[in-house]
């Protein structure tokens, strides 16, 4: 009996420790000009992090000493004094008072702060400190660490590797065997991986320091940079061994007479602007709803007849048409894409050039403040015959959200076709940002700005049928690449 | 003269004499008070709330103006007068990001925007009431939107790390974007990957 007890005890015990080693938050890595250093993590929230303030004291070689009369803990910051207490969420820095996200606590002798508690040492050291919770990095100082961000796509000659580099950075490549390593002038990278990636095309990728190292898989014979060197992004052409069906079909192929199921039917097609909101405007007059409405009549012609696809315009005329009311629309005729076209403008006339853009959740995640409210909650709804359901809803405003990761893999793969096209992009082609119309679309979408009106060139061209016709074209062979399904699996948008 | 001329005679000389006073107490005296004040950079901008008289101190802060190529923000240095409150340096900071670039510089906000009020909540977040030049006068465009919202909201959340984000509105009231593209309906945080190195 007491053996079994024994048995008992000791499995729970285990059981518990393997729950709490299972939950000890990740350490941050430190990136500075003089190299990387590890910051360990006290403890974990859903919102925050915690970090010992000693560390953090002998981390910016900032005098530290309590002050027993008081309570308070108080860090020395060059002429400035920093005075904490515990159970307090709020600083005195350098006479002013700072929030931080959580209160000072204490375990033991140890003073436990919250890791935004940097920001308070970013201001009184003057000395860039930026918090990346997301990929558990803090970059100090003068060090270079872009956000590298992969996506992969199946093309008619094989694979394509789009590697979006923010800000942008110059790199080069080189490759031994089936390793392509992408060296970046970067002190480190912030890499988000690839969510799945096809073995056969690629074994594995993977950062260390300025690298980026992708490990080519079985199927892989060549390698081929598809566009000129840009800072922003580069495309690697992965090239099979032996010719892959075409997974495009041909734009100019006769329309299949029934669509088939599952694949997209319904598309809407955004001009930008109208009526009363002329948008921007060229030196000679010509205003972006008047382009935005014939790009999109040109494009709906063509997807009509061409692959039968439902094409929504919302608008069809210069018209004005409330923002809420151009996602509605494409939410109510249950759109499988819902692209909105623009053109631009600049105070810099010689800025040019085509852009994608899609939206940025982070804006409304619960890590950023929330602004508008939960991204999404789950609701109990009576059944028929008695009991309840619980169903997951997203708010109308938010309804983007859980579309974002696919919104940016149609971004990425229209940049990536317009850049074929030809026609000349942006230092950085594709960006995410909060756009007000795209946030309340229940299916894919993206911005396309076409060029600059405030450009004379891209004014010219954005006035040409024959320009007008190319961007169309563009957009039709990715509407014709859907209807075959999206290109890498995962994502669970619809 | 007689008595009664006197009489009438002092009475006039009495009023004149009482306008006279009112005159120099209600206006004469204000005026002269006022020209008497230093000339420096608080009494010019009007001594806002926040301000001694004739405190020149000035802080240095970062600005945002138009990269080169026009695709990003850079962070230009600048001196703003010093505030003794968190509010009052705000306004500061943005009256000074409103006005025109410092020469070499190209701004990202529209020309005759101006600052009509700016507060702080216990949350962290800076509202920032302009005027509506910023609708009325923008030229349109989404890249052009995104470095004029960006350039005051990282005016504000740079210089001031107590306040992580930043809500526009235009003329007191909240607005879905500026022209079309920003969604501006809650506050933004600092956008720091608008912002690119100076070489």
């Amino acid at each position: 009996m007491r053996s079994r007890s024994t048995v008992i005890v000791v499995i729970l015990s285990s059981l518990l420790l393997a729950s709490a080693s299972a939950q000890a938050p990740l350490p941050y890595r430190v990136i500075g000009s003089d190299g990387t250093r590890t910051l360990p993590v006290v403890r974990g929230s859903g919102t925050t992090d915690f970090v010992a303030l000693d560390t953090l004291a002998r981390f910016f070689s900032v005098a530290m000493r309590e002050d027993a009369r008081t309570g308070a803990v108080v860090l020395a910051v060059g002429a400035q004094r920093v005075a904490l207490t515990e159970g307090q969420a709020t600083v005195s820095a350098g006479g002013r008072l700072v929030s931080l996200s959580a209160p000072v606590t204490k375990d033991g002798a140890a003073w436990i702060v919250p890791i935004d508690f940097l920001r308070v040492l970013d201001f009184l050291l003057d000395r860039r400190i930026d918090i990346r919770r997301g990929s558990r990095l803090i970059v100090m100082g003068t060090a270079v660490v872009p956000r590298v961000v992969l996506q992969f796509e199946r093309t008619a000659s094989g694979g394509r590797l789009v590697i979006t580099v923010e800000p942008g950075a110059s790199s080069r490549i080189t490759r031994d065997g089936n390793l392509v390593t992408v060296r970046f002038q970067a002190d480190a990278l912030d890499l988000t991986p690839l969510a799945q990636v096809p073995a056969e095309w690629l074994a594995n990728v993977r950062a260390d320091g300025p690298a980026l190292y992708v490990e080519l898989g079985s199927t892989v014979s060549n390698v081929r940079q598809a566009d000129a060197q840009d800072a922003g992004r580069i495309t690697l052409d992965l090239l099979g061994a032996s010719p892959v069906a075409p997974v495009r079909p041909d734009p100019v192929a006769p329309a299949p007479a029934i669509d088939r199921p599952g694949t997209l039917r319904t598309v809407v097609i955004d001009p930008g602007h109208g009526g009363a909101d002329a948008g921007s405007r060229s030196a000679s007059g010509l205003e972006e709803k008047q382009v935005t409405l014939a790009v999109a009549q040109r494009l709906k012609g063509m997807l009509e007849s061409r692959f039968g696809v439902r094409v929504i315009l919302t608008r069809d005329a210069d018209a004005d048409v409330a923002i809420d009311r151009r996602a509605a629309l494409a939410n109510n005729n249950k759109a499988d894409v819902f692209i909105s076209l623009h053109a631009n403008g600049s105070p810099i006339p010689a800025m040019r050039g085509w852009q994608v853009q899609s939206l940025d959740p982070a804006e409304y995640g619960s890590s950023g403040g929330a602004p508008l409210g939960g991204a999404d909650s789950d609701e109990s709804v009576p059944v028929v015959g008695g009991g309840l359901r619980v169903i997951g809803t997203v708010p109308w405003r938010l309804a983007q959200i859980p579309h974002a990761d696919r919104s940016s893999q149609l971004g990425g793969m229209l940049a990536a076709r317009l850049g074929e096209a030809g026609l000349p992009p942006q230092a950085a082609p594709f960006y995410r940002a909060p756009l007000r119309v795209l946030v309340g679309a229940n299916m894919p979408a993206i911005l396309v700005e076409m060029g600059f009106l405030t450009n004379p060139a891209d004014a010219e061209l954005l006035g040409s049928s024959a320009f007008q016709s190319a961007v169309a074209e563009v957009i039709v062979s990715i509407i014709s690449e859907l209807r075959g399904g999206w290109p890498a699996p995962g994502g669970g948008d619809r | 003269m007689t008595l009664t001329r006197r009489l009438w005679a002092y009475i006039a000389l009495t009023v004149a004499g009482a306008a006279l006073g009112v005159w120099l107490v209600t206006l004469w005296l204000p005026g002269w008070l006022v020209d008497r004040r230093p000339r420096d950079g608080a009494a010019a901008t009007g001594n806002p709330a926040g301000t001694a008289p004739g405190d020149a101190r000035r802080i240095s802060a970062m600005l945002f103006y138009v990269a080169p190529r026009g695709d990003g923000l850079i962070a230009v240095e600048q001196d703003v007068l010093y505030a003794a409150s968190p509010a009052d340096q705000a306004r500061r900071i943005v009256e000074r990001q409103l006005a025109a670039a410092p020469p070499g510089h190209a701004t990202a906000i529209p020309a005759g925007v101006t600052l009509r009020a700016l507060f702080l909540t216990s949350r962290g977040e800076a509202y920032v009431d302009v005027s509506r030049e910023i609708v009325t006068g923008h030229p349109g465009g989404s890249l052009h939107e995104v470095l004029t919202v960006y350039a005051i909201v990282n005016a504000v959340t740079v210089n001031l790390p107590d306040v992580t984000a930043v809500q526009i509105l235009v003329d007191g009231h909240e607005v879905d974007t500026l022209v079309g593209h920003l969604d501006l309906r809650h506050p933004l945080r600092r956008g720091t990957r608008w912002v690119q190195r100076t070489p």
